[in-house]
């Protein structure tokens, strides 16, 4: 059966400020398909969208992986924790757009990686709108 | 980077239309697989010759991803902007390579006496060679594409699965007529529309 | 010149509907490939070129010789005639006379040709019939004897060839070994971005991915604290402009010299010579042109009373603008703009979007003279809400100062003094290392416009 990813962010929080502690959990289930699991990813990042080509900036970064012939262990959550940074804050703009979210990954032993992600918000920015005359 | 499955945000996003990033759509009656049979016939050289924004290199790319997954070695250059000429490392590793496919995207963009060399190089080492370009070149014409309406359409619609239907039939007809056939230009365009029309 | 661009490069995002392992097993094989290769190639020339030479200088033995003949030995290869020095020479090694054509170990070895002549038969100079001079011998094969030892210096040359492929191999292969199977994020975290990061380690600024404070804002200004820098001087396409007359003008005439120096007329070279003079005129024109522009609109001189900004605050902005000008109309605005550049095929595209926009002031219809230039003070107000600077690879958000003149018989000129926003401070920031607050608005300073009228702080969406 193939792994299922749930990220959760304490609080039930989707909006930070700067400077804030972004902490949560990363529940993977079933429980008992760490032999499975060769490694679990979790980075919290933005990227840019829009128009133009795609940046990306992993602030936090973490990885877990099989200790020799150990299963990895995710019976428990795994948990997460960073201090957000000043800049750059979330942005809905006309031709660029600014996302932060938490990516995970999956690795099977076998079998293609399985990603998920929430986005959150960074800031207060409001969206870009002009009038068009 | 692997995509995240579901709803985007605005699904003209440049990450989203460029080349590769869809499947490329081939008229009916055509194919990888045919154009491979084609540039077999052609010597193993041909040129993808159209105007800006006709899908020059999305056809390159997809071409060059169906060599790879059918195990015919494959070889993908793709110049920048001004560039005259291969640096010699480039020219000392095809000097290296036999039996493969090279495909420049930008081919055009290489002085004469760099596409005389190339061509020249291809042949002794018996590799073959696709380059695009916006007008003929020296090569065997292997395929012009030529957008119509209904492909842009088809390539809109492929796009809205991940949005919602803010596009109709009628707004492609417009933007393509106005870009006159530029398919990159009216995906930009209908990028404008589209989120005007989401932020309503 | 060519730019170095790697092989199988994937684009950013889903160029590619293949597997990305099958096109990595690819390039690993590629980068072994020429691994290989380069070891081979190394080995051959130590094995060949190098290690002969260092023998001949290090083990064999000095013998007494006479030199019994000399000649330009040949050969031909590929069409081409090749060159060596000969010399023949007699020695004896314990019992036994040997005779031999020889020169150096190269030549023993049925090789040490090359296409110059001139230095063989220079070599071939140093050598006289019935001369005794001193060989050296190798111990183990004393049929083995040469005149000339040690290294010869393209010998090294020839090893970087294939040391360049076994550096790259080894790299490629190492490079492929280490990213195998480790995603994107982890990649990015490894000091191997894939998207640039603007400065060598953003996660140490205080405001990543804001650009830096542009160079060339001087502190103190005249008026205020700060004066900020113009983007693109006049001054530059004065210079440009200047250039190009000179090296136009100075090549026709040098080459005009070179052919009428002997004092002969040539019709052929006089009619092309004159439009390169009309050309050169031009140039001459438009440098004049453009000085005059320069000389007459004067300089922009904008200062503000803080530096970087910050959203929700307010700032004094002094402009000063220098000239002999009527105007019809001067105007300062601040700006916001998205600017996104998309690679797509082999073109790049560039698309600027302006998101915001206030006319800070705008006077008609008044005079500017040397000695009196014209001077305002105003207030900004960066809003709350707004989108901070920001600067990566291809997107960028800016602000931007833009003082905008048109004047009697010029053209409209427009001058560009780039911004640094920052934005507003959270409850959760650190302010202790935050930019010090602003200075507060006191009282509006007077524009010393003639006559005509003025409007100021108008808001154009």
């Amino acid at each position: 059966m193939e792994p299922r990813i749930v990220i959760h962010l304490d609080h039930r929080k989707t909006v930070y400020e700067p400077g804030e502690i972004l902490s949560g959990k990363v529940i993977i289930t079933p429980a008992d398909c760490g032999e499975a699991i060769k490694a679990v990813e979790l980075s919290i990042l933005w990227y840019t969208d829009g128009k133009g080509d795609q940046d990306l900036h992993v602030h936090h970064f973490r990885r877990w992986s099989q200790d020799g012939d150990s299963p990895l262990s995710i019976s428990a959550p795994l948990r997460f924790q960073t201090i957000l940074p000043q800049t750059p804050l979330s942005y809905d703009g006309l031709i660029i757009r600014i996302r932060w979210c938490v990516r995970v990954r999956v690795f099977p032993v076998k079998g293609r990686e399985i990603v998920e992600e929430i986005t959150f918000r960074l800031g207060h920015v409001a969206p870009a709108r002009v009038r068009i005359q | 980077m692997t995509e995240i499955s579901g709803k985007v945000e605005n699904p003209f996003s440049a990450r989203f239309v460029r080349p590769g990033a869809i499947p490329y759509i081939f008229p009916p009656g055509c194919s990888a697989e045919s154009l491979y049979q084609t540039f077999e016939r052609l010597q193993r050289m041909g040129a993808v010759v159209g105007p800006h924004g006709v899908g020059k290199s999305a056809l390159i790319t997809a071409l060059a991803d169906w060599m790879e997954q059918h195990q015919i070695p494959c070889l993908r250059l793709e110049l920048h902007d001004g560039q005259r000429t291969l640096d010699q490392e480039t020219w000392n590793l095809l000097e290296d390579r036999s039996e493969i496919v090279l495909t420049v995207d930008g081919y055009e963009q290489l002085s004469a006496w760099a596409r005389y060399q190339l061509r020249r190089l291809c042949r002794k080492r018996r590799l073959g060679l696709i380059g695009t370009a916006h007008s003929d070149v020296e090569l065997p014409l292997l395929y012009a594409p030529e957008p119509n309406e209904d492909l842009a359409w088809q390539i809109v619609q492929l796009l809205l699965q991940r949005g919602e239907p803010l596009i109709s039939r009628e707004d492609v007809h417009e933007s393509f007529a106005r870009h006159q056939g530029n398919l990159r230009e009216m995906l930009f365009d209908l990028y404008d529309l589209y989120e005007l029309r989401r932020s309503r | 010149m060519a730019r170095w661009f790697r092989l199988f490069e994937k684009k950013r995002g889903n160029r590619r509907t293949g597997s990305e392992r099958i096109a990595g097993l690819w390039e690993a094989g590629f980068f072994a490939s020429l691994f290989l290769l380069g070891c081979l190639g190394f080995w051959l020339v130590l094995r060949f070129l190098l290690l002969p030479e260092w023998r001949s200088g290090k083990d064999f033995l000095p013998v007494p010789c006479k030199v019994l003949e000399t000649r330009l030995g040949t050969t031909l290869r590929e069409g081409q005639t090749l060159y060596r020095p000969e010399v023949c020479i007699e020695y004896r090694v314990g019992e036994r006379v040997y005779r031999l054509w020889t020169y150096d170990i190269h030549t023993v070895r049925g090789n040490g040709y090359s296409v110059d002549r001139r230095h063989a038969e220079r070599c071939l100079n140093d050598y006289r019939v019935g001369e005794s001079r001193t060989a050296w011998y190798d111990p183990t094969n004393p049929e083995i004897a040469v005149l000339e030892r040690g290294f010869r210096w393209w010998t090294w040359l020839v090893l970087l060839i294939p040391f360049s492929f076994v550096v790259l191999g080894a790299g490629g292969v190492s490079y492929h070994v280490w990213r195998w199977g480790k995603s994107v994020e982890r990649l990015a975290v490894q000091g191997k971005p894939l998207a640039l990061s603007l400065s060598a380690n953003p996660d140490a600024a205080l405001f990543p991915f804001v650009p830096e404070i542009p160079s060339g804002i001087q502190q103190p200004g005249e008026h205020l604290p700060y004066r900020l820098p113009v983007l693109g001087t006049p001054s530059r396409a004065l210079m440009g402009w200047l250039g190009a007359a000179l090296f136009w003008n100075g090549s026709v005439l040098a080459l005009a010299l070179a052919v009428y120096h002997s004092g002969k007329f040539d019709w052929s070279f006089t009619l092309f010579l004159i439009p390169c003079l009309m050309i050169g005129l031009t140039l001459v024109a438009a440098f004049f042109r453009q000085w005059m522009v320069t000389t007459a609109i004067g300089q922009t001189t904008v200062e503000i009373s803080d530096f970087p900004l910050i959203c929700g605050q307010r700032y004094r902005v002094y402009l000063k603008q220098t000239g002999w000008l009527k105007m019809n109309w001067l105007e300062m605005l601040i700006v916001c703009e998205e600017e996104a550049t998309f690679q797509h095929g082999t073109n790049t595209r560039r698309e600027t979007r302006r998101i915001w926009q206030k006319t800070l002031a705008r006077h008609e219809k008044f005079d500017i003279f040397h000695s009196v230039p014209f001077e305002i003070e105003t207030e900004i107000e960066i809003p709350s809400g707004m989108m901070h600077s920001f600067r990566s690879p291809h997107n960028e958000v800016r602000w931007r100062l833009c003082v905008r003149g048109s004047a009697q018989d010029w053209p409209v000129f427009e001058r560009i003094f780039p911004l640094v926003v920052l934005p507003e401070p959270s409850r959760k920031s650190d302010t202790a290392s935050w930019p010090r607050r602003p200075v507060q608005a006191t009282s509006m300073g007077g524009a010393t416009s003639s006559e005509g009228t003025s409007h100021d702080n108008s808001e154009t969406v």
